[in-house]
């Protein structure tokens, strides 16, 4: 396994992490009625982020990234950025379909919403990367 | 990225020259093991200057680790 593929798998455990937190945290703080709540999902963002910092090693030895992982990094942006886009779309037109166009939401729930989107372009970014891999190819056998 | 029609003799070069391993190849032209691995696989057709320095490893010229098997390109117009 190489270091782009590390790096998938590792954005792969941490966005599903994230997501099934954020949607438990939704469920639970709208349940409880205090939306407030979310908030604390700031610091486990800025966790995540210091965590991608500090893991990355750096081996000056081996080559890390060639040509061929450039090429599918770029395809799995591409990919990343579609899906991105479209729960952007979906985000900014489905709720006036669900509660009405002169209804509100919390404003609480705008950084989940925003989060959501790092979340899925961080997903989908991984998950490009490791099908074009082969889910199956850890050792590059 | 993967391309059937482009063959390649990596494999037998790499046992002529001394069994290298696809770890020294990879070592010696500038990537990863696994890219000599889809490279040979025929999984993942390399950039020119990719396959120029495959070649000059084996001290070969280019057709001699890379043969091209797909139909002729003809162009729009052009006579049969």
């Amino acid at each position: 396994m190489n270091k782009t593929q590390k790096s998938a798998w590792f954005g792969l455990t941490m966005s599903t992490l994230l997501l099934v937190l954020l949607v438990t945290s939704v469920l639970v703080a709208r349940r409880v009625s205090q939306l407030s709540n979310l908030l604390w999902f700031s610091p486990a963002f800025g966790l995540f982020a210091l965590l991608i910092i500090f893991l990355r090693k750096k081996d000056q030895d081996r080559v890390n990234i060639d040509e061929r992982d450039s090429c599918i990094s770029r395809k799995a942006l591409i990919a990343a950025f579609s899906s991105t886009a479209g729960l952007l779309i979906g985000a900014c037109m489905i709720p006036p379909f669900i509660a009405g166009p002169t209804n509100s939401i919390p404003v609480c729930l705008l950084p989940a919403l925003l989060y959501s989107l790092f979340v899925v372009f961080i997903l989908a970014y991984s998950m490009a990367i490791l099908i074009q891999y082969g889910w199956r190819d850890k050792n590059g056998k | 990225m993967a391309n059937s029609e482009l063959k390649n003799q990596i494999r037998r070069l790499r046992f002529e020259n001394g069994e290298m391993t696809q770890e020294q190849l990879a070592d010696r032209v500038g990537v990863t093991r696994q890219t000599i691995l889809a490279i040979e696989g025929g999984k993942y057709a390399p950039s020119l200057p990719l396959a120029f320095r495959i070649a000059r490893v084996f001290a070969v010229s280019i057709e001699q680790v890379f043969q091209y098997e797909g139909s002729e390109f003809r162009a729009h117009g052009s006579q049969q």
